[in-house]
């Protein structure tokens, strides 16, 4: 089903889509875990 | 009955306010219907109003300029009137001069604000110093140089009329939820440093008049100062929410001439030097309950509730608990009035000890607790020694 | 490109039918749908906590509910209206719009959309089931302060998870949306040709991205606090109080830009369309967003001046705060130019957009006397601040999410909704809600606080107004459900274009539109865009 969806993006587009998630959910995580520990005395 | 009256009053009202809403005058606004705020009675609120008003007038004036272009377009440029669409679709110069204007504006508005803020942020050169400690919920008032501590708490009137379908008008209450039994006295004419800060969590002092309002933080303790002009009677409430009782926070502040405040100051120190003296002395059950009713109206209705039943799975209920009722644990109850148990207060610094006596006498002989147990202030003397 | 070419045979196949459609659906509209109902369902839901709250108002006296029960609702409806109202509905405009206007067939991540919308209903159940529980819901405000949200009985660590699935929810979304917005464009839509509400969630997902996770570590410290022992922001333990609000509003100053921001960009569609005119100072509409964005994450101290910050904090965030007024301002006029010698008509989503303009801008003017530091000190913590935000959030980001419901709803059903009854709904909604929301700048002069169960009786009279219009404003959205389900059901059929002066790529689909957006990706030239 999801690929149907992409029937006009090639794998290119994915791959892309997949790096982009991973790397903004990283940062949002970071900035979670790096405010807590900032905090940690 | 009470619904006719609430009609009454409600009509004209409106309409006076429809017409306030319409014709924003000054005038209308210093009327008596509690449209704007007051210019107080310090200095500092004085400027604190002049300069909220001049904000008003400020973005009262951009609202017209700018609404007025709108409904201009809005009544010609209309479609239903053969308006034909024009093409542009920016304008360098026009955007950049409503981007000074404002910003212009914006300036004239920050250089007063800034030095009134400096003004009221310079409590130096002040000659009485008071700290205001919030509890969960009453004001305590430390007068620093003279060895004075007093607690305030909401007068017996509102209590009574704040409960639930209490069936009394709050109307007939003197000053609904905005009167205390103890108020703070204050001199005038006299800088006056105020300090906050909160025994529990997080509360804020304000009185309106007085032009400013103050978290009182727990650990922290925050710097103000006010010099009343005006002989009267000035009154807030907590303003940040702090629980259960957050709206049952008065603060009155009785300004009065420096003679009557030393002579207060007098009295009050003899009162609280007095406030054990009946420690060694024996009352009966029915003395004791008497004045613990009015203990526990005082310190224990706002969690316990007025039928001692408590909110369930937050705070305990007295009413049928071992606690109030076995006569083993009658030690255990002193001791936790004294020094109080996880969110529940220590009490024995604010207590005397025949208020502690008559307030555990009166939850062990109330409701449904029916011990007969007597507890005299000397008891309350041996577990504060202990 | 071969796989182009057979795309529209098997157009109908893959559509699931049934529950499994909506439990298992990876199809931005189906998503985009389910936000918006949710969203409609959550803002009844913390409308009627606003009725409870408005009738224990009406009269002094405590006449329905208990304090703590009332601090739990004024807690809860606030987290209902943010998270659960005003937040879904601009994810599930997202949804709906983005891939359509950007020329794609779908969002860039569709299962991990499916997942961001799931995730909400179960952070609703446990956050509304707190207040069934022993001891009610949380009762501290929706700001949370330590030490008092420490007392919260069991309902402590269902708020804190639920608050975390919220901010994973929407991190989600704003991933997938940014990830949609830059890789998933048709050839020729430029960044600088993006419609304005595209720009404006971009720049949103943006703000959520750096807001949600310090939220989450916040409340992940309130957890530690209470259970682990540890005393970020209890003073006894060497902590700071004072602290958690430094960090709750780092996070919540943007918070209310993320509320905003997509508002501004839906007015920035609809004014244009019924003013048959191009936006006026589009770039500059940008830029204007942008710097809203980056300014917001360095006024949260405008919450906080009561709190006792050094005077040079004070002035910091008096200016910065005062400063935001310049790109907001920049909005207001290019809409006002905007409709300047347009041919404008009035339909229910321009009206809308016309009371969003003005009652916005009152909610902006009120802020500016707010960002004033040393008058803010008798404002702080009144009914003026609930006016305030009521008229940004509620007049403000609730009227331009009516406004694009009436947009673009018969591009979503293919019915034309009943305009005479949009109309009142329109009038209903405008005038009570200046019954309900105007009345409590006076309060909060005359010096009322906020979040008080009952009040002295020199309140009463403006109470007792501001109740009345809440019941009238309550009622009247009633209206709009059945408006919605009168359009759902049937009706005039809408056109593709649905408006004469729609422009975008959205109004070149068919109305309803196919189930998968654009499967062959549209060409964009300026043109399209323009007048």
């Amino acid at each position: 089903m999801v690929k149907k969806v992409f029937r006009n993006n090639n794998e290119m587009v994915k791959k892309r889509n997949t790096r982009f998630a991973l790397i903004l959910g990283l940062i949002a995580f970071s900035l979670y875990a790096g405010f807590i520990l900032s905090f940690m005395k | 009955m009470h619904l006719n009256k609430i009609k009454v009053r409600f009509l004209p009202n409106f309409t006076v306010i429809l017409s306030a809403l319409f014709l924003l005058s000054p005038e209308i606004l210093h009327a008596a219907w509690g449209l704007n705020m007051t210019p107080g009675a310090t200095p500092i609120s004085n400027e604190v109003y002049n300069m909220h008003m001049t904000s008003l007038y400020v973005v009262t004036a951009i609202g017209i300029a700018v609404f007025s272009v709108m409904f201009w377009s809005i009544f010609h440029h209309r479609k239903s009137k053969g308006a034909k669409p024009a093409k542009f679709s920016h304008s360098t110069t026009v955007e950049v001069i409503w981007t000074i204007i404002p910003f212009a504006i914006i300036v004239s508005l920050a250089i007063p604000a800034t030095k009134l803020l400096a003004k009221m942020d310079d409590t130096s050169k002040s000659e009485i110093t008071i700290k205001a400690t919030g509890y969960q919920w009453k004001w305590k008032y430390d007068y620093i140089n003279e060895d004075v501590t007093i607690y305030s708490n909401m007068a017996s009137d509102s209590v009574d009329a704040s409960q639930m379908n209490s069936g009394i008008d709050p109307n007939t209450a003197d000053n609904y939820l905005r009167n205390t039994d103890t108020a703070l006295v204050l001199p005038v004419g006299k800088k006056i440093r105020i300090l906050t800060t909160a025994n529990d969590v997080i509360h804020a002092w304000w009185v309106p008049d007085l032009g400013w309002q103050r978290d009182a933080i727990p650990g922290f303790i925050n710097d103000n100062w006010t010099m009343i002009n005006k002989v009267g009677v000035y009154r807030g409430q907590c303003a940040q929410i702090c629980g259960k009782g957050h709206g049952y926070m008065p603060i009155v502040v009785k300004a009065v001439p420096e003679k009557e405040y030393q002579a207060w100051i007098e009295q009050t120190k003899v009162a609280l030097n007095s406030k054990n003296s009946d420690s060694n002395k024996d009352f009966t059950l029915a003395e004791l309950k008497a004045k613990g009713e009015g203990v526990y109206k005082a310190n224990c209705l706002a969690c316990h509730q007025a039928n001692g039943q408590g909110i369930k799975g937050v705070f305990p209920a007295i009413d049928g608990s071992p606690l109030a009722n076995l006569k083993e644990n009658i030690p255990a109850h002193i001791h936790q009035v004294i020094y109080g148990k996880g969110i529940m207060p220590a009490f024995g610094e604010q207590l005397s000890d025949s208020d502690i006596a008559s307030v555990v006498t009166f939850v062990r002989n109330n409701w449904g607790n029916k011990t007969g147990h007597v507890i005299q202030p000397k008891d309350v003397l041996a577990a504060r020694k202990k | 490109m071969s796989t182009i070419a057979h795309a529209d045979h098997d157009h109908h196949d893959h559509k699931p039918t049934g529950i499994k459609r909506w439990l298992f659906s990876t199809n931005h509209k189906d998503i985009g749908t389910m936000y918006l109902v949710f969203s409609l369902i959550m803002f009844f839901v913390g409308g009627s906590m606003a009725m409870i709250i408005r009738a224990e108002l009406f009269q002094p006296g405590l006449q329905f509910v208990d304090p703590q029960f009332y601090n739990s609702m004024v807690t809860v409806h606030a987290l209902v209206m943010i998270f659960g109202a005003v937040m879904p509905a601009g994810v599930g405009l997202a949804n709906w719009m983005i891939p359509i206007m950007i020329g794609a067939p779908d969002m860039a991540l569709p299962r991990m959309n499916n997942m961001s919308f799931w995730i909400m209903p179960f952070a609703f159940a446990l956050l509304l089931g707190t207040l069934f529980m022993e001891g009610g819901g949380p009762a501290s405000g929706w700001t949370m302060y330590p030490p008092l949200v420490l007392q919260t009985g069991k309902a402590f660590p269902y708020l804190i998870f639920a608050v975390h699935f919220l901010g994973i929810s929407s991190i989600m979304g704003s991933i997938n949306i940014i990830a949609t917005v830059f890789n998933m464009r048709a050839p020729g839509m430029t960044l600088m040709r993006l419609p304005l509400f595209v720009w404006t969630w971009v720049i949103t997902a943006f703000l959520l991205i750096a807001s949600m996770p310090v939220l989450a570590g916040a409340v992940t410290m309130l957890l530690t606090d209470k259970y682990f022992g540890t005393s970020f922001f209890n003073a006894a333990g060497g902590g700071d109080p004072v602290l958690f609000q430094h960090i709750f509003w780092f996070f919540g100053h943007p918070e209310v830009y993320i509320l905003a921001l997509p508002a501004f960009g839906i007015i920035s569609q609809i004014i244009p369309t019924f003013a048959r005119k191009p936006l006026f100072g589009y770039a500059s509409m940008v830029y204007a967003t942008a710097s809203i964005a980056i300014l917001s994450f360095f006024v949260w101290g405008h919450h906080m001046f009561t709190v006792g910050l050094p005077i040079t904090g004070e002035l910091f965030f008096m200016y910065m705060t005062m400063l935001i007024a310049v790109p907001t301002g920049v909005k207001v006029f290019n809409w006002v130019a905007t409709m300047w010698k347009g041919a404008m008509t009035f339909e229910a989503p321009m009206l809308f957009s016309i009371a969003f303009v003005i009652l916005f801008t009152i909610g902006g003017f009120s802020g500016l006397m707010l960002g004033i530091t040393p008058v803010d000190f008798q404002y702080h913590n009144t009914y003026f601040v609930v006016a305030h935000f009521h008229y940004v959030l509620l007049t403000g980001a609730v009227f331009a999410l009516m406004a694009s419901v009436y947009y673009w709803i018969p591009k979503w059903t293919g019915n034309m909704y009943d305009e005479k009854l949009a109309k009142i709904h329109f009038w209903l909604s405008t005038i009570f809600a200046n019954i309900l929301f105007f009345p409590q700048h006076f309060l909060g002069l005359a010096g009322m606080p906020r979040r008080i169960p009952d009040y002295s009786v020199q309140f009463t009279d403006f109470n007792m107004i501001s109740s009345l219009g809440g019941f009238g404003y309550g009622i009247s959205q009633l209206l709009f459900v059945y408006i919605v389900i009168k359009c759902v059901l049937g009706g005039k059929k809408a056109t593709s274009q649905v408006w004469e002066g729609g422009r975008g790529l959205e109004w070149t689909l068919s109305s309803p539109p196919p189930y998968h957006s654009f499967t062959t990706p549209p060409k964009v030239t300026k043109t399209l865009m323009d007048y």
